[in-house]
């Protein structure tokens, strides 16, 4: 089946509701949880405190008696983009610069021992993924995406058990749920010849196209803790892959205010991810850490929408992706300078699994790498507070083989800063 | 007709204004201070001399007592090229060379400790960049430069704080001034616009002030291993001036991309060090450079579409007697500049080094070093030049740079 004139800018729009869900260049889920993973890029063989919950469930036996974490990371998205004619022209002037983008982090878990010197439990609630972007709607990239708000929030359950003195193992269950929508303007004129849209005066032909989807689905993943020696510790994760089936509501208003409304369903897929890291003590005081994910993007070759009622004749949709896999490593250092304060610095870098012409202007995730620095303090017995602040540069985006209606072929860079924030008690 | 060759003249003038005057094929900011850097060509984990100011101000915690630093490198470059036409034939004959082509690179520093174990400050003055590159003015590569006189003041003030026996951090704050003064031949773009009495050269001048920032961590695990880690931000340079001979100016926008910087130093045997510093560039920032010549021409960009930028580089040194260092290093540089914007003003590429030199304790208190590096930059063979006025071309060069320094602890 062919679709021309609004059937395809809601294609468009259809395919945007799984590519949007990925703030990070690398995996589905942001991994920036706790001050040791932000501030030095690398957790999975030492993850400390309750964040283990979510980095290496293993690491739970790192922690000791009964503790209440808090943490918060906020990130602030800088982008920067101008779309090409079908001249090979920059268009506008100026770029683009998004009204608002930002995305949180929140994470709230406990764990305790039982009073048992080898079995630990934990629960956690928390949001890997919270991002929300808006496009000016007086530029041309208003055709292509408007709002988008993506919401991945999980609640995890935690056990861990050390096994030797050189091994431990955990395990988790979670519970996710996602919510995503995404808006964009709609205008025949643009459709007929995308060069239209950096026409002025075009603006009161357009219509709103509005689509949301929720679903919820259930994961799990095993963790392994080995200490070889002591002041060497090796960590390895596998998190589950889940399909998801997102379902809400399609609404078209037109330019005169008629307006069409539908549902839809989108399937997707959560990739399963593998993960490493080391942890050696290097001198009295040090640390040496590196973490390597890997995430098995490959199986996003296609996302499937069905429509429960047609929308101009549009049923259905099929997208290709074409993602490929996806790989972040970080390796980072801790310095313990003083009694009670660490000190830490990392570097990462990331390979996103999407490939040039599926990478979108509300979503633009190319490859980035980044920087890290972080503090922990350990003021009384029991408390923990800790701050850390990151960077990260995307790489270029020079699309010019969109394969969308209107093409959302454009050049543009993109940044985010990151600050965190976490507070461990320990009773 | 008369608004086409406007157009076509700014690009031309574009060409010239706003490029980058890089001596390397590295960053903006030249990194070519100091012997240890020029001889073991990583210093990054150990820069133990006024320059630590500028390769890692953590550094500085090195420096005992008062300090005071003067070093100097002078750098001579060597160049052929010919020209493509339009059949793909080169001309002329033989190689264009240039009539000169030299850089000169002073830097002051004084640190000091004021009697306080934890801390240093110090203050630095250098020229981050000085070169003159100048082509005879008849020289069919006259479309792309004929000469080019351009410096980078740089003023700079950190603070170091040694925050445990095995931890310090620096951060500082530097003043960057940038002179330029620079000129091509008339074009088929540009002499629409061109007076009678300006002849066969268009010449500009231009000049602006901006600052940066720099942090820098330098940790000692263990006694013979130490760490260093810097970021220095980037910062929007801005340009204004004449075109000598017309009533125009103009005001030119360009980026200085931020620096990456990670080195480790270890001391893997009794009077033996080895080094290797690892360096990038944020050179993607720079897609698109902007003049605005006012009224008649307005606002004009060109592509410069820059990648990334690297370099890493490793070095030995050698204590063969009490107060002698020699050094011997190697470096690989990968330029952000691609082949197709390409223009003789920026007339680095992608290139390798080899440095050697030595520093002598002359005196209780004064050290001496001179250091040299040789640089080989890859070939270049351009035919798909996107300049307004094409520059194709096949370009050879090479660098020979050599330091002297002086340091005197109080």
């Amino acid at each position: 089946m062919t679709f021309s004139g609004p059937c395809r800018v809601l294609g468009v729009l259809l395919a945007l509701l799984g590519g949007s869900a990925t703030l990070q260049a690398g995996g589905f889920s942001n991994m920036e949880f706790g001050t040791r993973r932000m501030g030095m890029f690398a957790v999975i063989a030492k993850p400390d405190d309750a964040t283990a919950i979510f980095h290496n469930p293993a690491g739970l036996v790192l922690t000791s008696g009964s503790t209440s974490y808090l943490s918060l990371a906020w990130w602030l998205v800088g982008a920067e983009t101008r779309l090409y004619d079908s001249e090979g022209a920059l268009h506008p002037e100026e770029n683009i610069v998004p009204d608002r983008a930002q995305a949180l982090n929140p994470f709230l878990g406990f764990t305790t021992d039982f009073g048992t010197r080898r079995f630990r439990a934990g629960i956690a609630a928390y949001a890997p993924n919270v991002f929300g972007t808006a496009l000016p709607i007086d530029e041309p990239t208003r055709y292509l995406a408007l709002d988008a708000l993506f919401i991945a929030a999980r609640f995890t359950t935690s056990v861990a058990y050390q096994v030797t003195d050189q091994l431990a193992v955990g395990a988790n269950v979670n519970l996710l749920t996602m919510y995503l929508s995404v808006a964009s303007m709609l205008n025949a004129s643009v459709l007929n010849n995308p060069d239209n849209k950096f026409k002025e005066g075009i603006e009161e032909y357009d219509g709103r196209l509005d689509i949301e989807g929720v679903d919820y689905a259930v994961s799990w993943d095993l963790g392994l803790l080995f200490e070889p020696t002591p002041g060497l510790r090796l960590g390895a994760v596998f998190a589950s892959g889940v399909p998801v089936e997102l379902e809400g509501d399609v609404t078209f208003t037109s330019a005169d205010g008629e307006v069409v409304t539908s549902t839809q369903k989108t399937t997707f897929a959560i990739p399963f991810t593998l993960q490493g890291g080391i942890n050696y003590e290097i001198a009295t005081d040090f640390e040496l850490a590196a973490d390597i994910r890997y995430w098995h993007y490959q199986v996003n070759q296609e996302q499937r929408t069905t429509l429960g009622q047609p929308i101009m004749g549009l049923t259905g949709l099929v997208s290709p992706r074409r993602y490929g896999n996806s790989l972040n490593i970080g390796v980072g250092l801790l310095h313990r300078f003083a009694p009670g304060w660490e000190v830490m610095v990392g570097y990462q870098h990331d390979w996103s699994p999407i490939p040039p012409e599926s990478i979108t202007v509300e979503n633009p995730n190319g490859d980035r790498h980044g920087v890290a620095t972080g503090v922990r303090w350990y003021p009384s017995g029991g408390l923990r507070v800790g701050l850390a602040l990151v960077r990260n540069w995307f790489e270029m985006i020079n699309n010019q083989e969109s394969k969308s209606n209107p093409p959302s072929n454009a050049k543009g860079v993109g940044s985010n800063t990151a600050l965190g924030l976490d507070l461990s008690w320990t009773m | 007709m008369r608004k086409r060759s406007t157009v076509w003249a700014s690009w031309g003038l574009m060409l010239l204004l706003v490029a980058p005057a890089m001596v390397r094929a590295e960053g903006y900011l030249a990194t070519d201070f100091g012997v240890r850097r020029m001889a073991a060509r990583a210093v990054i984990a150990h820069a133990d001399d006024g320059t630590a100011m500028t390769h890692n101000p953590a550094c500085l915690l090195l420096l005992p007592g008062t300090t005071l630093y003067v070093g100097h490198t002078a750098s001579v470059g060597a160049m052929g090229l010919r020209v493509y036409d339009a059949e793909g034939q080169l001309a002329p004959a033989q190689e264009i060379t240039p009539e000169h082509w030299y850089g000169h690179l002073p830097y002051l520093a004084a640190v000091s400790d004021f009697g306080v174990p934890w801390l240093r400050i110090g203050t630095s003055v250098n020229l981050a960049r000085a070169r003159w590159l100048e082509f005879a003015p008849t020289a069919l590569s006259n479309v792309s430069l004929v000469n080019d006189t351009a410096w980078t003041l740089r003023w700079g003030t950190v603070a170091a704080f040694r925050i445990s026996p095995k931890f310090n951090l620096g951060v500082g704050i530097s003043l960057l001034h940038t002179r330029r003064q620079w000129s091509l031949g008339a074009t088929a773009a540009n002499s629409g616009i061109l007076p009678e009495e300006v002849g066969n050269l268009l010449e500009r001048e231009g000049s602006g002030t901006s600052y940066n920032f720099n942090l820098g961590f330098h940790f000692r695990p263990v006694r013979p291993l130490e760490i260093g880690v810097v970021f220095e931000t980037g910062t929007l340079m801005e340009m204004a001036g004449d075109v000598r001979g017309t009533s125009l100016t103009h005001t030119t926008s360009f980026a200085i991309p931020f620096q990456l910087s990670g080195g480790a130093r270890w001391t893997f045997a009794e009077h033996f060090a080895l080094a290797a510093d690892v360096r990038m560039w944020h050179f993607q920032v720079h897609q698109e450079e902007r003049s605005n010549y006012g009224a008649g021409i307005g606002e004009v960009g060109i592509p410069r579409n820059y990648e990334q930028s690297y370099a890493w580089s490793t070095g030995l040194s050698y204590l063969p007697s009490p107060g002698l260092e020699v050094m011997v290093g190697y470096e690989q540089e990968f330029s952000g500049a691609p082949a197709n914007t390409y223009q003789l003003v920026d007339p680095t590429r992608d290139g390798q080094s080899v440095g050697l030199g030595a520093k002598l304790e002359v005196l209780p208190g004064l050290d001496v070093g001179v250091g040299v590096a040789q640089t080989w930059f890859d070939l270049l063979d351009i035919q798909g030049s996107a300049l307004p006025d094409p520059f194709n071309a096949k370009v050879r060069a090479s660098m020979t740079e050599v330091t002297v320094d002086v340091q005197w602890t109080m």
